[in-house]
């Protein structure tokens, strides 16, 4: 089912009624935060790392052209195909050629947002194409029928005993919830279609300019099967997913891991400069790299909010964001999730349709702090939330709302009323209850004014704090 | 050239010419990294292999030494019985040269299998081979993990597709960390090759660390003295 963030009022009502999917949720990020913290308390530079990649991601990003024509020449050199898609059609258009001139009936691929962003799955299943996702957490949405709900984890929002009902209904294996035993399964499973199928789709995390290599990291092993046991790779690349040189990996590496799984380092880090080199004519016959504009060159040409192409898809801005603890990744309505999709998702889908994703965030500056290439988030979404505002896509109740506000914060004897009124009335409501307010509901209730006002209140603590 | 790349390029170079507002970084960053990352380098070769082992650990891989050839056969004799496997694959290069001779005479009852005898079929009969041994080209301290280059030593596959896998190291190419190794090794090397820090894993399922996801559930680091 197509989801969009125009609905994401509806997904968040949904979300925040399912106890289930927010405890999963608030288990799985709260161990990744505690991960991720321990880590980078043992790093006494991380500060400086963290400027360092920025300036690297600068550096590429502010001379895009001429980095993506040096990646471009060296992956000639090393025997890649290089395509340039304008699109997500293009991009689709591009994969399915490759595949019918090909003969290919079978397909696997490794976990990677962009195939997401642009709906490659359906389009290859549409074409009668066998399509397998082959991470684990990828495998079991795709069983779902729906999206991963993470950045890195993708089926964060199922308990075990969701994915044991999965797999009895979906592969008529007997119901386990055991996770060794699931993971047997799916290995058993995912094993045969390794070795039998035609082509291997992945994304990319870094392609090297200097060098024309891609970098893909990762921690189950299936992309190192996915590129090297079909008989033709395909890498879909986002245009800014270059860095300068080999010089600058190891920067990143140092922080990917770490702010996506709390791990020093991921368990495989694959390096690939081309297809089958070696005398046993292991790996990959044919390369393709795709390079992905859809949207992103209109991005850089915005100077206020060009930086949100530096994310390197960590996902350590969802699980330290108090809303996406709340609410999960499938309320955003789209790939991107959490405080850089809501950066994302006005900037690829258009003022109309992510008018509402900026303001999916408590501005509490989290994410900021804990992005690694630091993107200045919370300010990225104020000036969305502006834009939007003086677009005039921002709702009307909310437009009537802030004019009123805007009119009392300008008269302070009316606005001393207004902010000592609701305490008052207040109390002809039952005590526990507060003012039913448009768009609040049980799990999310707006709570009770203080009795004094917030005037009398604050001048209170002000003196009790002398 | 297609015309999308023209479209694509043209664009990017319209946007590149709008100065940006981003804040540069400061000018003694290089140096201020470089010497933070040298303060913590380790020096002495004790202290770096006490880390690597701790760090290999840590990330659920078990750690041998063996000083000569026989000890290093004899432990890899010790896992292959530990799993009740008799049939073991080695890649090219010389510890696995070395290690696989001495298995072969010493004990029958093994089937010694060379990677770079298996000419047809091989991703398939690679796949029936639940135990490998492979040569790491160097290890990494700091994040416990080894580097392989894809190379003619037919080492990357077999080590994917195996259950098992025993990863000879030669104690002398052990360094401290990603950035020294990154310093040492040619860039036709630097584009043609894989970091392994421990078993395939996954924690998919309810953040639940689970060993074995598709490529190896145990994963052996045998570090030989010997040169």
């Amino acid at each position: 089912m197509k989801t969009t963030p125009l609905r994401i009022k509806k997904y968040v009502k949904q979300s925040l009624q399912n106890d289930l999917m927010r405890a999963a949720v608030r288990k799985a990020t709260a161990i990744a935060v505690e991960k991720r913290q321990k880590l980078v308390d043992e790093i006494p530079y991380w500060e400086i790392l963290r400027k360092k990649n920025h300036s690297y991601k600068r550096e590429v990003i502010e001379n895009l052209d001429r980095y993506l024509l040096r990646f471009e020449s060296e992956c000639k050199k090393n025997n890649f195909q290089v395509h340039w898609a304008i699109d997500s059609e293009e991009a689709r258009r591009i994969v399915l050629k490759i595949a019918k001139e090909n003969n290919v009936k079978k397909v696997v691929k490794s976990k990677s947002l962009t195939t997401e962003e642009i709906h490659l799955n359906s389009a290859l299943i549409e074409e009668g194409i066998e399509t397998i996702e082959t991470d684990l957490g990828e495998y079991i949405v795709q069983l779902e029928g729906r999206t991963p709900s993470h950045l890195t984890m993708p089926a964060l929002h199922l308990s075990r005993q969701d994915i044991g009902r999965l797999f009895s209904e979906k592969l008529g294996v007997d119901y386990t919830d055991d996770p060794s035993g699931l993971l047997s399964i799916a290995r058993k499973r995912l094993r045969g279609h390794f070795l039998t199928a035609d082509m291997g789709i992945t994304g990319v995390n870094f392609g090297i300019a200097e060098t024309g290599a891609l970098c893909i990291i990762e921690n189950e092993a299936n992309a190192h099967l996915t590129v090297y046991l079909p008989r033709i790779h395909v890498a879909i690349m986002g245009i800014e997913k270059v860095i300068p040189s080999t010089k600058s990996l190891p920067y990143f590496l140092k922080v990917l891991p770490v702010s996506a799984t709390g791990q020093k380092c991921s368990t495989y880090v694959n390096i690939i400069g081309g297809p089958t080199q070696n005398k046993f004519k292991e790996g990959p016959g044919q390369v393709h790299v795709i390079l992905l504009d859809n949207g992103r060159s209109k991005i850089l040409k915005d100077p206020e909010l060009r930086e949100s192409l530096f994310c390197i898809r960590c996902g350590a801005c969802l699980n330290i964001c108090p809303v996406y603890q709340q609410i999960g990744g499938h309320a955003y309505g789209w790939v991107y999730m959490g405080p850089i999709g809501c950066v994302l998702i006005p900037q690829y889908l258009g003022l109309s349709e992510g008018k509402y994703a900026p303001f999916l965030s408590s501005l509490c500056y989290a994410c900021y702090k804990n992005c690694p290439v630091q993107i200045e988030i919370p300010n990225h979404l104020l000036k969305l939330r502006n834009r939007i505002v003086k677009a005039k896509k921002s709702m009307l109740l909310e437009r009537i709302f802030i004019a009123l506000w805007a009119y009392l914060i300008r008269h302070p004897k009316l606005y001393r009323f207004a902010t000592w009124f609701p305490g008052r009335v207040q109390l002809l409501i039952p005590k526990g209850r507060s003012f039913p307010v448009p768009g609040y509901i049980k799990e999310r209730s707006i709570g009770r004014f203080d009795s004094k006002g917030f005037r009398k209140r604050y001048y209170d603590l002000l003196k009790e704090s002398r | 050239m297609s015309k999308s790349r023209e479209i694509i390029l043209r664009s990017l170079k319209e946007a590149t010419n709008i100065p940006s507002s981003l804040k540069s970084a400061p000018g003694d960053i290089d140096k201020k990294i470089d010497s933070q990352l040298m303060s913590m380098r380790l020096k002495e070769r004790v202290s770096i292999i006490k880390l690597f082992e701790k760090e290999l650990i840590s990330v659920s891989t078990e750690f041998y030494r063996a000083e000569n050839y026989e000890k290093g056969a004899g432990i890899v004799r010790k896992i292959l019985k530990e799993e009740g496997d008799v049939k073991i694959c080695f890649s090219d290069g010389r510890l696995c040269d070395v290690i696989s001779r001495i298995l072969k005479i010493e004990a029958g009852e093994i089937e010694i299998v060379k990677t770079a005898e298996i000419t047809s079929n091989r991703k398939e009969k690679l796949a029936s081979i639940s135990f490998s041994v492979a040569e790491a080209s160097f290890g990494i301290a700091e994040t416990g993990s080894l580097c392989f280059f894809y190379d003619n030593t037919g080492t990357t596959l077999s080590f994917f597709l195996s259950e098992v896998v025993i990863a000879l190291v030669r104690e002398k190419t052990i360094v401290h960390d990603q950035f020294e190794l990154f310093d040492r090794i040619s860039q036709e090397n630097l584009k043609n090759m894989v970091f392994v820090s421990g078993p395939s894993r996954t924690a998919d399922i309810e953040k639940i660390l689970i060993l074995g996801a598709h490529g190896p559930r145990r994963f052996v680091v045998l570090m030989m003295d010997e040169d």
